[in-house]
């Protein structure tokens, strides 16, 4: 069965500070309104969405995270949510009492190491994130890992898939970095290149374990509508109310292109910013077979969310690197 | 087997979770090495404390008679076996100059 899904920002604050994340993800003080969400979870089913999914910033940090795990089950939905790790040994016990609605809580796991993963997201991360694994285990809560592939981890792969069987969770997740500048100063990006071997070897693994082993949308496919933003599977609100077109572009371009906000909830009823989704969508689409039909893709528009990062105008900053790969490939005007 | 005057102490690789179980608190460890978990319960908790504050198999029995009602030969029984299972999941070291 297909679920339907919408993924929800509870805040832009968080407690760490990845080096691969953006700035604004992550170091504000804005937190959704529950009035806001409580408009989405009255209206959501109506449009088919029977999953909420929670993210961020660090989304355990809402000042009402507790309510909103009432307020989501008690309203039907099935839910799950995305994590740091570093506030589940004071949270889990909120979570337990909807055990049945909770789907699983994915993980951010950015390396196999100990010393990767800290590098990235900042020291005692690996080891609070184990501690959230433990209860996990413990508790028989489901869980699964999600990594972010970048220039520090890219040799960890097959350790990462080990580590996350032996740990026992239910799945791995490995998707491409969306860059910004910050990522760019400190070489964490991979070029088209050095996607495409990674690529390589995620396919590659997964048929060596019994865990399902995936790569989250974004890598090399001929498929020109592979995800399911694009499939209207999954819709995204931000923690200001808007509706975007994804997550994954949400907050970046340096204010350039913001044409993936669609509508803000604090203005305008559910039904309309959704029939504005629906238009938006259409038009990427009639768009996307064109540009496609004219022969004017290039290798790199199969890597469809670089495709949307152009389309929605997200990499006119690259222009201030010349010497990164991907800088000649961004769309001109 | 560990001698009661014999010095062990946890592992630096190794993470210890503490939580509420049905019947109190519990903890998790989990050995970053061999990624194996191993549960304690409460008085477990407790034995693992005591060694990470350095006690001796010995000191822990006698800090347990305290604490617990049980048996002098039960107290270091449950002591010595529990830090035999630590030690065989190489979860906790013997100090320097042990050998079995
Ligand atoms: C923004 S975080 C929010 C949830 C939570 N704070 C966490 O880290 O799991 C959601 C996911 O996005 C990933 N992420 C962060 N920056 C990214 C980027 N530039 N490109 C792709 N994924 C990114 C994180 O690693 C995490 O798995
Ligand atoms: S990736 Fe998650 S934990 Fe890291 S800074 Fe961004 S929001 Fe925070
Ligand atoms: S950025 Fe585009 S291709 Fe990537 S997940 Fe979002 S909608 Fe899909």
């Amino acid at each position: 069965m297909n679920h339907r899904g919408m993924l929800i920002e509870l805040t832009n604050r968080c407690n760490l500070s990845c080096h691969h994340c953006l700035d604004r993800r992550h170091s504000g003080d804005g937190d959704l309104k529950i009035e806001i969400f409580e408009r989405i979870l009255q209206n959501a089913r109506k449009h088919g969405f029977d999953y909420i999914s929670f993210t961020g910033g660090e989304p355990t940090l809402h000042p009402g995270f507790t309510e909103m795990l009432t307020m989501v089950s008690e309203a039907g939905y099935n839910f799950g949510f995305v994590t740091n790790g570093w506030n589940f040994t004071r949270i889990y016990e909120k979570l337990l009492p909807h055990s049945n609605k909770l789907t699983g809580i994915t993980f951010s796991l950015d390396g196999a190491r100990e010393e990767t993963h800290d590098r990235l997201r900042g020291r005692d991360s690996y080891r609070r994130m184990m501690q959230a694994v433990s209860i996990c285990v413990v508790k028989d809560v489901p869980f699964t890992f999600n990594t972010v592939i970048t220039s520090y981890n890219r040799g960890e792969l097959k350790e990462m898939a080990g580590l996350a069987a032996k740990l026992g969770s239910r799945g791995l997740r490995f998707g491409h970095l969306i860059s910004h500048p910050r990522t760019e100063t400190e070489y964490l990006g991979l070029s088209p290149a050095e996607r495409k071997e990674t690529e390589a070897i995620i396919w590659q693994l997964q048929n060596t374990l019994h865990m399902p082993i995936v790569m989250a949308s974004g890598y090399y496919t001929t498929d020109l509508f592979p995800c399911a933003p694009l499939k209207m599977q999954e819709i995204s609100v931000n923690w200001r109310g808007n509706i975007t077109a994804c997550c994954n572009l949400s907050g970046h371009g340096e204010d350039v292109g913001n044409d993936d906000i669609i509508g803000n909830l604090h203005e305008m009823r559910f039904s309309e910013a959704y029939g504005r989704l629906v238009q938006a969508n259409r038009k990427f689409q009639k768009d996307k077979h064109t540009l496609y039909n004219n022969g004017k893709f290039k290798d790199s528009d199969y890597f469809p969310c670089w495709y949307c990062l152009n389309y929605f105008r997200k990499v006119d900053w690259l222009s201030y690197y010349p010497e990164n790969p991907w800088s000649s490939l961004v769309w001109t005007k | 087997m560990i001698q009661l005057n014999q010095h062990a102490t946890p592992d630096p690789e190794v993470v210890v979770t503490e939580l509420e179980g049905l019947e109190g608190k519990e903890a998790v460890l989990l050995h970053l090495g061999t990624k194996m978990y191993f549960t304690l319960n409460e008085t477990g908790l407790r034995i693992w404390q005591m060694l990470n504050s350095g006690l001796t198999p010995e000191e822990i029995s006698e800090q347990f008679l305290k604490e617990f009602d049980i048996s002098p030969e039960k107290a270091k029984e449950s002591i010595l076996n529990l830090i035999d299972e630590l030690i065989t999941e190489k979860l906790v070291k013997v100090a320097d100059g042990w050998s079995d």
